[in-house]
């Protein structure tokens, strides 16, 4: 009759387990109870575990540990930035019952975050952010502080520039100023010349028309005289037949000369 | 600064707002002082008011000048008109004389 030796040890936690492994289902492990059976060697569990969960996000997907030596390179490999993990590191097996529930090997991952849009240079606002120019505040003494020679020397002008600056452009208006005066100037001797040549054309041609006019008066008397004239010979043309006629009738004795209007025979009375 | 104005970091206790406003005013009191005196530094308003000045004596002048002006114009249509009277009566002469 041989049969297999079973050795039976006592188990940490509470009842007894075969030696070389430690078969605890349907019990919640408390954290407390990992770490002792982590104390006393190798640990596995198997199904769900019902450990509380880690705030810190875990990096694992499981929570096995099997041999020490897997679980220190797994301390190594982690972020060897908090105290609770040095002390993984430094390989203690022996933190305060208090600071057991911050372990690393406690974190148990239910779902793996996405770290891809958590990296620096990658998210838009941050890229945005760095775009922005250096720009200094309007008023930069404030911006120091209480500090005095910020005071003085950031908001004041170099005196002598400013000077030369003033003086150029009040150089430069009174040049404008006196270009402007000259045209001005020039224009009103101008006008006076031009006023004293009007004058003089305006006299010429004053003189002209009076002479004219006294020169169309005698045209018009000559041509009233013409007028006249024609009228006279028209009536000695209409009366000189009615003399001769008469002077027909009248006896031999007593005729008159017939008459004529040259002017080198005497009137005939 | 003058001792009127407070200083920019004496009394922190008025906004920055503030601060900045007095600043801007007290910069453009200073430049329209500045502008004054450069236009009274170049004497161009003087220059300028005496031509101006001129230019209003002439005024008289140039009123005489335009009604001259107006004047010889109607000259010359008189002086037309008896152009052509003197023509007409030298042909009618011309004929008489025949």
């Amino acid at each position: 009759m041989t049969g297999i030796i079973k050795t039976w040890i006592k188990c940490p936690i509470g009842g007894s387990c075969l030696k070389g492994t430690h078969h605890h289902t349907g019990k919640g492990l408390t954290p407390g109870a990992v770490l002792a059976l982590r104390r006393a060697g190798s640990l596995r569990l198997r199904g769900p575990s019902r450990l509380r969960q880690s705030p810190r996000p875990p990096s694992d997907l499981g929570w096995e540990l099997s041999n020490p030596e897997l679980k220190a390179a797994r301390c190594r490999r982690r972020q060897p930035a908090s105290r609770k993990e040095r002390a993984c590191d430094a390989g203690a097996m022996t933190p305060s019952p208090a600071k057991h529930r911050a372990k690393m090997d406690d974190i148990v991952v239910v779902a793996q975050g996405s770290q891809a849009s958590r990296n620096v240079s990658n998210d838009p606002d941050v890229i945005k952010l760095q775009e922005i120019p250096t720009f200094q505040p309007l008023l930069k003494g404030l911006l120091s502080g209480q500090t005095s020679p910020t005071n003085a020397k950031l908001e004041k002008l170099d005196s002598q520039q400013v000077l030369q600056l003033c003086l150029r452009y009040q150089d430069h208006l009174h040049q404008c100023a006196e270009a402007v005066a000259f045209d001005q100037n020039a224009l009103v001797k101008r006008i006076k010349e031009m006023d004293l040549s009007v004058e003089t054309l305006f006299s010429f041609m004053q003189e002209r028309q009076k002479r004219y006019a006294k020169y169309a008066e005698q045209i018009q008397k000559v041509n009233e005289m013409s007028a006249i004239l024609r009228r006279i010979q028209m009536g000695i043309d209409q009366t000189v037949p009615l003399m001769e006629r008469l002077n027909s009738l009248l006896p031999e004795g007593e005729r008159l000369e017939p008459f004529s209007m040259k002017p080198d025979r005497e009137p005939q009375l | 600064m003058a001792t009127g104005t407070p200083d920019s970091q004496a009394r922190f206790g008025q906004s920055v707002k503030g601060l900045l406003t007095e600043k801007v005013n007290a910069c453009g009191t200073d430049v329209i002082a500045l502008t004054k005196q450069v236009l009274k530094g170049s004497r161009s308003s003087e220059l300028l008011g005496q031509a101006a000045r001129n230019m209003v004596l002439q005024e008289d002048a140039i009123l005489h000048s335009e009604d001259s002006l107006r004047k010889m114009a109607i000259i010359t249509t008189h002086l037309q008109y008896h152009v052509e009277q003197s023509s007409d009566l030298q042909d009618q002469l011309n004929h008489l004389l025949k």
